[in-house]
């Protein structure tokens, strides 16, 4: 019976998903929240690995960041750029609390805040920023992407003006 | 309410009040759903223009909440309520705000964009010029579109 590896295979991925969902909160009900949450999982992963590639993958590629108290808009590129400065000159750390999460059809959304601690390489004094941001959501090709974000810094100090 | 806070309330709602530019916003979604949230901005600009903050007030969720710049936490409704009042009291508003972006799928809509918001006091004084940008979070709620959640980021005052 050759068969009863997919058949056991397929039972543990239903199994696994109703486990999933079940295990999301009732404001963040449903597989997209859970999908959306583990995208954010990565992105923090990566940010404390200091992997930009990993960073960006959970960006679109019209991605678009607001931040107070700068005047205009980043793009992709542009926090790419940003977080490769930012890595090559700190030791960076990150804790995320999300909020809140919602998504429906092909759009999410969630909110949170964060801790960033930046420990200069060549030494120096530790740099802690907290603040809160937003980030709008989009599935693309069956891949939840962040499309927008703002980024809320409850006090200046941050090693670059852009991130 | 401190104006400073009163001010970026007022301001991300009135942004939305200027009916956007077919050419220059990035919209998508659903024709009638896009077009039923304009039609919720224009509810909240008949409330503006009567004064009427109930009905400017009824374009928000109940759970509403406002992110602003400088205010730890946020802003429920019945706080952005108060400072509607408090603001329309002392001041003739007038806002110039541009959509940027406007996408709705499934329950859910966002739309995004900048303003310019002049506030002049009525009893007198200089005239008080803030410019930002925003975002709203929509949620339909049996059948009515509603703000969900918004932040307003206001630029840096120019250097004098």
């Amino acid at each position: 019976m050759r068969a009863w590896p997919y058949l056991l295979a397929i039972s543990l991925s239903l199994l696994l998903a109703a486990l999933t969902c079940a295990a999301v909160p009732a404001d963040g009900a449903g597989p997209d929240q859970a999908i959306i949450k583990a995208r954010m999982g990565r992105w923090v992963d990566a940010y404390n690995q200091a992997d930009v590639p990993g960073l960006l993958d959970v960006l679109s590629a019209d991605y678009v960041q607001d931040t107070q108290g700068l005047p205009g808009s980043s793009d992709k590129r542009a926090v790419g750029r940003a977080f490769s400065h930012v890595f090559a000159k700190y030791q960076t750390h990150i804790v995320c609390v999300l909020d809140q999460v919602y998504a429906s059809g092909g759009m999410g959304f969630d909110r949170g805040h964060y801790t960033i601690t930046y420990t200069p390489k060549s030494g120096g004094k530790t740099i802690v920023e907290q603040g809160h941001y937003v980030e709008m959501w989009g599935l693309e090709d069956g891949v939840w992407r962040v499309r927008y974000e703002t980024d809320i810094p409850e006090q200046s100090g941050r090693p670059l003006a852009v991130m | 309410m401190p104006l400073k806070h009163a001010i970026p309330a007022a301001a991300i709602l009135l942004a939305t009040l200027v009916p956007p530019d077919a050419g220059a916003i990035d919209a998508s979604g659903p024709g009638p759903d896009l077009k039923a949230l304009q039609q919720r901005i224009d509810q909240w600009l008949d409330g503006y223009n009567d004064g009427d903050v109930a009905r400017m007030m009824d374009v928000f969720s109940i759970d509403f909440t406002d992110e602003i710049q400088g205010t730890p936490g946020e802003l429920d409704k019945a706080r952005v309520t108060q400072a509607f009042r408090a603001l329309f009291a002392k001041y003739h508003t007038q806002i110039d705000g541009v959509t940027d972006e406007l996408r709705a799928s499934g329950d859910m809509a966002f739309d995004r964009g900048h303003y310019t918001l002049t506030l002049t006091p009525k009893a007198g004084g200089a005239t008080i010029t803030q410019q930002g940008r925003f975002l709203e979070v929509w949620k339909r709620e049996g059948g009515t579109w509603r703000v969900q959640h918004i932040v307003d980021m206001h630029d840096p005052a120019p250097a004098p």
